[in-house]
């Protein structure tokens, strides 16, 4: 289908070549039917690894083999692309789909059978399912992240919803009033720091988020003359929502079920901090004489193009574009040439972190490049500044700040 | 009362409405505000950021980088030859 805008008079077309394989997206939640239906097809116990295997093996090869998608929507059709409703209608699916998945594990979590699954599962089987109900948990936290930009109350709410199953609806406050503000300093809890490691970042990003999520919303009541500890704390009424939700289902299923509600979630809050981590990897604002940072501008961001992970991540790795216009709908973000680039889609990477050597192998080069050799620029992790200054050549110490 | 609007997603804000969500009763001049409050809606703008909503005349969203670059791009070179092709 095609765009259409008008602008001085002149009409200006242009067609999504992705508008159909958006859906792909809300194809993600149903990871946990894709289970059932190997498991009665195989009987493999392997059936119920399908998530992080899906999530970590079989994404980053289509990224590797599918290539990469540089196209742009031209200025004139942003904003009748951005006002067209189908858009939004695909993330707003993904919700409900993320939840009859996760009542539907919960139910075998709990002990339960299927046609096609005969016996309960074991214990392995169940750490499986989890996990892969945790790959979905994750990639609903970047749906709630689309929602949560935007300007509509009811989106915002969605957001909340999509961040119950994982317990992290503090996100939504820390992420747009925390994270956007601070993002590539080294204030910033969730921007990843040349030399540092996923392991040490993931405690680091996770209790400061939560931390500043916190003070945020003090701050805010502060000023309404009222106490934290009140509904009125949009921490409180994300966190409704998980109460709710796995408190129902604990009902429902056993307390049994509660460990593995605990691995999916972790499962889940890890691979989103994994995509923090490497979103802005090394990235620094420079401190202007007033005090300020530079404005975020697309130099700031790790970007890619790989169209698998592109379509299944809301064109998330367009991560230039967000940041300059958080407000701005995924299918109008566009590709900026000269933004830095990963060798591959976030995916991939991933799974690169959990390898450090190769991770460092793979990016401190790249944010070196970035800033022209001058490692002084790049948000250095304090712990390995003195050997990187070795290494890399610099003697001198930073400027104080 | 004055209205003020953020110059990268374009919330405007309002001295009679104020931002009562925000801690902002209705009636708090803009002046009032913290400086370093931020835009409720995007995030990246900040009270000394905003325009007051006369002086505005369009966001500050794509630098020229930007709007450099999506000019060169191959489908928006297309478009406008096409359209070029259209006019004559």
């Amino acid at each position: 289908m095609t765009v259409q805008a008008t602008v001085d008079g002149k009409v200006v077309e242009w067609t999504d070549r992705k508008r159909y394989m958006w859906i792909l997206g809300a194809l993600i939640p149903l990871i946990p039917l894709a289970m059932w239906g190997l498991y009665a097809w195989t009987g493999s116990s392997l059936s119920w690894y399908f998530g992080p295997v899906f999530v970590f093996v079989i994404i980053p090869l289509f990224d590797l083999v599918a290539g990469l998608d540089p196209d742009n929507p031209p200025d004139e059709v942003l904003e009748a692309l951005e006002e067209d409703r189908y858009y939004r209608w695909i993330t707003y699916a993904f919700i409900p789909l993320q939840l009859i998945g996760l009542v539907w594990g919960a139910y075998l979590l709990g002990g339960g059978t299927l046609p096609g699954i005969a016996d309960p599962l074991s214990v392995v089987d169940k750490i499986g399912l989890a996990l892969g109900l945790g790959m979905v948990a994750g990639i609903g936290i970047n749906t709630a992240h689309e929602l949560g930009h935007k300007k509509e109350e009811h989106e915002r709410w969605f957001a909340r919803v999509a961040l119950a199953q994982t317990f992290y609806g503090h996100f939504y406050i820390e992420h747009n009033r925390g994270h956007h503000v601070r993002v590539a300093t080294p204030e910033d809890p969730a921007t990843g720091r040349l030399g540092e490691t996923v392991w040490e970042f993931m405690p680091r990003t996770v209790w400061g988020s939560l931390s500043s999520a916190w003070e945020l919303e003090k701050k805010r009541l502060d000023r309404l003359g009222k106490k934290p500890w009140t509904l009125k704390n949009d921490l409180f009424n994300a966190w409704m929502f998980s109460i709710l939700l796995w408190g129902g289902l604990t009902i429902a299923f056993g307390v049994e079920i509660l460990p593995f509600l605990l691995i999916q979630a972790v499962a889940g809050i890890w691979l989103l901090e994994s995509v923090n981590y490497l979103e802005h990897y090394g990235m620094k604002r420079q401190k202007l004489e007033s005090g300020r940072y530079e404005r975020v501008n697309p130099s700031h961001s790790w970007n890619s193009n790989n169209i698998g992970t592109n379509v299944l991540l809301y064109h998330l790795q367009r991560h230039s574009d967000h940041h300059a216009n958080p407000t701005r709908r995924y299918q109008a973000l566009r590709n900026f040439k000269e933004a830095p680039t990963l060798p591959t889609g976030y995916a991939g990477m991933i799974v690169l972190t959990w390898l450090p050597p190769v991770w460092r192998k793979v990016m401190d080069h790249r944010v070196l490049e970035h800033f022209d050799g001058d490692l002084e620029l790049a948000n250095l992790h304090p712990r390995v500044a003195a050997k990187y200054r070795r290494r890399y050549g610099t003697t001198s110490e930073p400027v104080a700040a | 009362m004055a209205k003020f609007i953020c110059p990268n997603c374009e919330y405007v804000y309002d001295e009679d409405a104020g931002h009562p969500r925000e801690g902002w009763p209705a009636g708090t001049a803009f002046a009032d505000i913290d400086p370093d409050w931020t835009c409720p809606d995007c995030g990246v703008r900040e009270q000394v950021d905003f325009l007051p909503i006369e002086d505005f005349v369009h966001n500050d969203q794509d630098g020229p980088i930007i709007s450099m670059e999506t000019r060169a791009s191959t489908s928006g070179m297309e478009t406008r030859a096409q359209q070029q092709g259209a006019d004559q």
